[in-house]
């Protein structure tokens, strides 16, 4: 196989298993692909077309696969906006001087808390989301 | 290979059918089949085309699968027609003959029409 090959190969196992598609149904897949560029010597993308749009054809794109960055920035600021928050809160009660906002120490704790269970949830949303697709699926 | 001399929405709604067709007598593998349909006018059918299409054979219990390795290759993936299979390709190709003809009749000249 050609250098171009082992990289589509290795492409499509990535973007397969970002699709939630169980490892061992997307190694058949990657496998019949290696298969099939190592019997004709043709070009990946000649033949099966880019890997975003080979893979559609077995698992399209979910909505955390395509709203991936969003997500993760979202995400990012979350775990960092409630640490801030929850350790300003505790910061504040051990010393009363230390202000944020005009936030009790109480509420900025509170907050922080409560940004903390959005991220929990965005996360355990995802988890549901990709063991639902995992189940779906049967090759 | 050439390009099929058909169009390309022929060949899409062809392809199942022909599928079957060809290993309803011998199983067969992605490459072997692709050779087979170029050989019999289909052109150059991609692999984006045949492999979702033989997945979905598979899924639907039309085909069967076994995996053989090859020597220092990734191996071949053989597929053999099933029951189902048999039965959705009888029925498949007396549709089809159905279809062909009533088309073949349609776009006869008007004189043969008349004729008849």
């Amino acid at each position: 196989m050609t250098g171009t090959a082992d990289d589509y190969v290795t492409e499509l196992t990535d973007e397969l298993s970002l699709r939630d598609v169980p490892p061992e149904a997307a190694e058949r897949i990657v496998r019949e692909v290696s298969s099939h560029l190592a019997e004709s010597g043709e070009d990946p993308i000649q033949s099966f077309g880019t890997v975003k749009h080979y893979a559609d054809e077995f698992a399209p794109r979910s909505l955390t696969r395509r709203m991936l960055l969003p997500l993760v920035v979202l995400s990012g600021l979350l775990g960092a906006g409630s640490a801030f928050m929850v350790l300003s809160g505790i910061f504040g009660f051990i010393d009363p001087s230390q202000g944020l906002w005009g936030l009790a120490p109480g509420t900025r704790l509170a907050i922080g808390i409560v940004l903390f269970g959005c991220l929990l949830a965005l996360i355990a949303a995802m988890t549901v989301s990709s063991r639902r697709r995992l189940a779906m699926w049967k090759l | 290979m050439d390009e099929s001399p058909w169009p390309a929405d022929w060949v899409r709604v062809a392809l199942p059918g022909v599928v079957l067709a060809i290993v309803r007598d011998e199983e067969s593998y992605g490459y072997l089949i692709a050779q087979c349909l170029g050989a019999a006018g289909f052109g150059s059918v991609k692999g984006s085309v045949l492999y979702p299409l033989l997945t979905r054979l598979e899924q639907d219990g039309a085909l069967a699968s076994t995996w053989r390795e090859g020597a220092g290759g990734p191996g071949r993936k053989y597929y053999t027609i099933t029951d189902l299979g048999r039965e959705r390709l009888t029925g498949y190709t007396s549709a089809w003959a159905h279809f062909a003809s009533s088309t073949a009749a349609i776009l006869a000249p008007t004189k043969t029409k008349d004729a008849q």
